[in-house]
């Protein structure tokens, strides 16, 4: 088959999820090398008033945000302006209080800091006050000792990594800033917003929570993620919380703009005559984490394929069975969404929805029939 | 073709889609916006301000996130209707694009040219002149004379609201049984911008209908003529017209080319009957009819306000415009611009041919704009030969035009010499 049979493929996929009900309005792009091979949308942007999905849409694509923030560490680490192995309080003295000097930044990328729990008194309003989170994750102690165990930092990722390279920029940029001036602009990613510009706003797509299970309180999942700023339409939809820079999970992009993201990575740190990384800095990003085999506290007990570098790699199983690879590089959003690189492949796919739902079995998984759809096209 | 095609009312059969937007959206009683509109154009041609509640409509729902900027001046309407690389349409995707789906309306170069032509196609000079001697005196005349004996009549009631869509009913074959409900669900639909309720019903409705009928007719022409089966078959750049496109097309027909002349019609009509002068002129050389309609389209255009949004930030006359704002360029605002036309509220046929923005301009300009002429020209003439002495009727009150989604009298009251059958 050729590549615009993959378009054509992913299309009428898409038509069909639609169709059937398991998507409202989703969008993929896809990458193979250089070449944009698929781009595609369909359904409706907001059920409510019937808006469809184009090309420019917008969606909340939550934890993918994670990938876009490692990799604004790793372009400092290049720079020779962070050390992986070096503590967090090197860069943030501050945050060495409460014990947690011993605290690397690998162990955050890796997600084995222990650094997990939210401040219990957030709120949706002290969440976009980047001065008071940093202040309040600084000075708390971790939960478990540093590079103990997986413990997954939902949403501490965000602020802890950010805050170094924020702190390590010679300019001193807010971190969105940072992200769209060293990473999506150079790259030509106009859809990249950690914290948006009152424009685009029109754009973004409504969420559909309905078929999301939410946690109950009072478990290390709402230490992480407590539930007055759950991964939720409300508080994620608040026009407040939209403009706020929320580096682990506040993103809200578009499968154009993700997808160049990740082919960026697909082609060993390099796209249109950018190059962020270092070929041989991304290839290793695919290393195993320290506790690979892990069971998760915060992730209901299962086990989660994480790489060293802040990416998932690719699994048997949702949320990140879509690139069928172990080696690939992936972030899989609350709700479903997944940006991916396939590095063998150099293959790499984006997907945006607006219908939140929790994804058990392999057969379920729109991402992965995409990606399937995709590598049946190209073979 | 044995098959009937169903065409669903509204499960609430009494529901009233002519007046919704007159009673629920805030369009009556919108009189006389044009001291306002001129004050507002005096202070800044363009300037950040929703016109539409600005004047008491209805929030717009679909377009809540968008600042609103208000394009009042001729020059800046023009620039805005002219360079539609920098003003897009997509603002539709909120608004008209839910109602009729992918229609031209949505569309942005470089896909807008391509399709556009393969429509436009339907509307020349050929076609139009066809249908100038064939359809149009046809369904016109049946029209007066239901009330050509009587002496009086409303023409609103009686005349203006049905040609256009007779006309369209006529072009598209439909069958007699199927073209009230298919007016109502095609008034309704496009109401979403206030009440989702009614809209979401009248646009699964009529496009459950119309994609049955574009299916049916793509194979199956009722005749050697049938204006469905040549869209359903059209092609673009060699391929066939996207199944959606087409339907989208008679999706938005009635609306683009019934609301649009009936409304502006009536406006001709209301213009001349309140100025018994121009109007015995106009009946005395006919020549002048095509002056009168223009310039009745000038004085109050049926589309006051359509729509923009910037792709880039870019400055308009001074205001600072960015990706997501909602341009409403007032039509009716550059139609009385004083720096274009001289006494700009007066109704006169007789002023200085210049081009007016009732039909749009640029890309997007009207694509149907020269049969909605054609129409006029022929009813205009055929009211004038048919209704000797045709006057404003003296024991009723004048037409009163207003609305701001679409403008225009909701009643004129004439009164002529009977004539027997």
């Amino acid at each position: 088959m050729s590549r615009v049979d993959a378009n054509a493929a992913v299309q009428a996929t898409l038509d069909r999820l639609v169709a059937e009900g398991r998507e409202i309005g989703v969008q993929v792009c896809a990458y193979l090398g250089k070449e944009k091979i698929v781009d595609c949308w369909a359904g409706l942007a907001d059920p409510a008033t019937r808006r469809a999905v184009d090309g420019d849409t917008l969606f909340n694509v939550f934890s993918v945000s994670k990938a876009v923030t490692a990799v604004a560490v790793h372009i400092q680490a290049e720079r020779g302006l962070i050390e992986y192995d070096a503590p967090m309080a090197l860069y943030w003295p501050e945050f060495a209080a409460a014990g947690k000097e011993g605290v690397t930044v690998r162990h955050v990328l890796s997600h084995v800091s222990g650094v997990l729990r939210m401040p219990p008194d957030v709120t949706p309003e002290l969440m976009t006050d980047w001065d008071w989170m940093i202040r309040r994750i600084a000075e708390m102690p971790a939960l478990y000792p540093p590079g103990s165990r997986s413990s997954y930092q939902s949403m501490t990722f965000g602020w802890l990594l950010g805050e170094i390279v924020r702190r390590t920029d010679p300019k001193r940029r807010p971190f969105g800033q940072f992200v769209k001036d060293e990473i999506a602009d150079p790259l030509g990613c106009s859809d990249l917003w950690l914290g948006i510009p009152d424009a685009v706003e029109p754009r973004i797509a409504k969420l559909d929570e309905a078929a999301i299970y939410v946690a109950p309180d009072g478990n290390l999942t709402r230490e992480a993620t407590p539930l007055q700023v759950d991964l939720m339409p409300d508080p994620f939809e608040r026009p407040y919380v939209r403009r706020a820079c929320i580096p682990a999970v506040g993103g809200i992009f578009n499968a154009r703009s993700e997808a160049r993201f990740f082919a960026m990575l697909a082609n060993g740190g390099t796209l249109g005559g950018v190059r962020l990384l270092s070929d041989q800095r991304v290839r290793s990003f695919a290393a195993p984490r320290p506790h690979f085999e892990d069971v998760d506290p915060v992730f209901f007990g299962m086990v989660v394929p994480i790489g060293w570098a802040g990416f998932w790699l690719g699994g048997n199983s949702p949320p990140v069975s879509a690139p069928r690879n172990p080696r690939a590089l992936c972030h899989p959003g609350m709700g479903g969404s997944i940006g991916w690189a396939d590095l063998d492949r150099k293959l790499a796919v984006a997907f945006c929805h607006n219908r939140m739902f929790d994804t058990v079995n392999i057969e379920e998984d729109s991402r992965t029939l995409i990606g399937d759809v995709i590598r049946d096209a190209l073979t | 073709m044995s098959t009937r095609i169903a065409i669903e009312d509204f499960a609430d059969a009494t529901y009233d889609p002519f007046t919704a937007a007159a009673d629920s959206g805030g369009e009556s009683g919108l009189g006389d916006i044009y001291p306002e509109l001129a004050r507002l154009r005096r202070q800044a041609p363009v300037q950040v301000l929703d016109i539409r509640t600005h004047f008491g409509l209805h929030p717009d729902i679909t377009t809540t996130d968008m600042r609103k900027v208000a394009v009042l001046g001729y020059e800046a309407a023009s620039q805005v209707l002219l360079d539609p690389a920098t003003y897009s349409n997509a603002v539709y995707n909120h608004n008209l694009g839910v109602s009729f789906g992918r229609s031209i309306t949505t569309m942005d170069p470089p896909e807008h040219p391509a399709f556009r032509r393969a429509f436009q196609a339907g509307f020349m000079k050929p076609m139009l002149a066809n249908w100038s001697e064939t359809i149009v005196p046809r369904m016109i005349n049946r029209l007066i004379d239901g009330f050509a004996q009587n002496g009086h009549t409303e023409l609103v009631g009686a005349f203006t609201l049905h040609f256009p869509f007779h006309f369209i009913h006529e072009l598209m074959q439909l069958p007699l049984e199927d073209r009230l409900i298919f007016q109502r669900l095609a008034f309704a639909q496009i109401n979403v911008w206030f009440d989702r309720e009614h809209a979401y019903e009248a646009i699964e409705k009529l496009k459950a209908y119309l994609t049955k009928l574009v299916h049916a007719r793509r194979d199956h022409p009722v005749d050697d003529n049938d204006f469905v089966h040549a869209v359903a078959n059209a092609e673009v750049d060699g391929k066939p017209l996207p199944d959606d496109v087409a339907i989208a097309f008679f999706r938005q027909l009635m609306n683009a080319g019934g609301d649009t002349s009936y409304h502006g019609f009536s406006s001709v009509l209301t213009g001349l009957l309140s100025h018994p002068d121009q109007l015995n002129a106009v009946r005395a050389d006919r020549s002048l009819v095509p002056r009168a309609i223009e310039e009745g389209l000038r004085w109050n255009c049926p589309v006051p306000i359509i729509q923009r949004t910037p792709v880039t930030e870019t400055n308009l006359s001074g205001v600072a415009l960015r990706p997501g704002d909602r341009l409403d360029v007032v039509l009716a605002a550059a139609n009385r611009d004083e720096a274009i036309y001289e006494d700009p509220d007066r109704f006169d046929i007789n002023r200085p041919p210049r081009r007016h923005l009732a039909f749009g301009y640029g890309a997007h300009v009207c694509l149907g704009q020269h049969l909605a002429r054609m129409e006029m020209t022929v009813a205009l003439n055929a009211l004038l030969d048919r209704l000797p002495n045709l006057r404003l009727d003296p024991d009723h009150p004048p037409p009163e035009i207003d609305g701001l989604s679409l403008r225009g009298p909701h009643a004129v009251h004439v009164c002529f010499d009977p004539v027997c059958a």
